[in-house]
């Protein structure tokens, strides 16, 4: 089944960029985006302040929302066009603070599909977590009240060393999702890590978001097509 | 929630745990002028500050206490206009502008095996504000799934976004600047007589 069709079934989705490093929360507030033009002033008007402080700072700004600690910053694009994100992340850390210091990277997405039933979901944690391996523990599983039927919580399975990059991985992870009732939604999350190898003084981090973004957006997108495909058709 | 107000009564040091979906939990330690009574992951208990402003603060037990509920203070914000979904996505470049529209070669990103083709998409379906980004060689992005309004409401209508940087080709983008290597190849193909 195409993509396209697949994720038909999709609810909920988002993608965010996450950076480790060196930050100071309290000098990113969303007038100071307007002021690097990260984001224009008609965005003000939709979104708001949590918190700036010396340690954190979180705030909306349209459909992007901040998060920054001195030790990471995040920023979650609520909407379309996700690659979007890749253009904050080179205005602020490429054109503004061009300084601060990078150590790693997270392009991460994630979804929220419907299946058809409690038991196709049930199915479906069955066909990634297997409960014979289990032994008799694994059989108590199993119940007659649907509700009860117990499995598969978290699963996450990671690529070691992708080869687009000197160091980092791949971990994609399913649950149940917590936002579609009824036991009738899985949680897909797509987490795409680059780091700085041994061998590599540094990395230009907004630049590799450029990059790299699309092409690990696609990549989620084909998985997710494809555990949507195997899901349904249980 | 008047953030302003409340970092005038929390002067010092917020620390919040990390997770890759926001806050879980949260810490504060607070200087001399307050005293932290509950260091509890769901709310902490201040005591009450002159300029307490009592708007801020439900559930005190004493006079001399207020209480702060960390979760409701770090929830996210409404979320309007949150995607549901991306149905189809296209990466272009513009090629040639007309009156009312632009000529584009587009690559279809969900269907990355098949060929770029030409399009004529018209000025309308660009935000008025992102207009004058359309000039030849831009790169953009063509969006089309649902999205969910305020109110609840759905809509599935196209979303067009021009690049601010382009991804430069190297070793690691192998696969994007291949992708921007065929767009920029085909601006150079003499533009295709638009359609009456």
């Amino acid at each position: 089944m195409s993509l396209e069709r697949n994720m038909e079934h999709v609810e909920e989705q988002g993608a965010s960029v996450v950076l480790a490093g060196n930050f100071n929360p309290a000098i990113f507030n969303p007038d100071w985006l307007v002021r690097q033009e990260v984001v224009s002033s008609a965005e003000l008007d939709e979104g708001g302040v949590n918190v700036i402080h010396a340690e954190v700072a979180q705030f909306k700004v349209g459909s992007l929302r901040f998060e920054i600690l001195i030790d990471r910053f995040t920023v979650h694009a609520l909407s379309e066009p996700f690659v979007r994100v890749a253009d904050v992340i080179a205005d602020i850390f490429a054109k503004a603070l061009p300084h601060t210091p990078i150590t790693a990277m997270g392009i991460n997405y994630f979804a929220h599909f419907r299946v058809l039933s409690r038991q196709q979901q049930t199915a479906f944690g069955r066909t990634l977590a297997p409960i014979q391996p289990w032994g008799d523990w694994g059989s108590t599983l199993e119940s007659d009240i649907s509700e009860q039927v117990g499995g598969l919580t978290s699963l996450s399975m990671q690529q070691v060393s992708p080869p687009d990059r000197a160091s980092g991985h791949i971990m994609v992870t399913v649950q149940p999702s917590a936002h579609i009732p009824a036991g009738q939604g899985v949680f897909f999350q797509h987490n795409d890590h680059f780091s700085i190898a041994k061998n590599e003084s540094s990395i230009d981090f907004p630049g590799l978001c450029l990059k790299q973004l699309t092409p690990s957006l696609q990549r989620a997108r084909s998985v997710l097509s494809h555990l949507i495909s195997v899901a349904r058709g249980l | 929630m008047p953030t302003a107000a409340l970092r005038e009564i929390v002067p010092e040091t917020v620390r919040a745990n990390k997770s890759s979906y926001g806050f879980v939990s949260h810490e504060v330690s607070i200087d001399r002028d307050l005293r932290v009574v509950d260091r509890a992951a769901k709310r902490f208990t201040l005591q009450r500050h002159p300029e307490f402003q009592p708007e801020l603060f439900t559930g005190a037990r004493k006079n001399e206490e207020i209480l702060f509920h960390v979760e409701g203070f770090f929830k996210r914000s409404e979320i309007t206009g949150i995607s549901v979904n991306t149905l189809q996505e296209w990466q272009g470049c513009v090629e040639g502008i007309e009156d009312s529209r632009f000529n584009a070669r587009i690559v279809d990103l969900t269907r990355p095996s098949t060929d770029a083709e030409f399009t004529t998409i018209p000025f309308k379906i660009v935000d008025k504000v992102d207009r004058h980004k359309i000039q030849r060689g831009a790169l953009f992005h063509l969006i089309i799934g649902y999205t969910r309004e305020k109110g609840g409401t759905y809509s599935r209508k196209p979303i067009i976004y021009f690049r601010k940087y382009a991804p430069e080709s190297t070793r690691i983008g192998a696969k994007a600047a291949s992708l921007l290597s065929s767009l920029r190849d085909a601006s150079r193909i003499k533009t295709r007589p638009a359609r009456d």
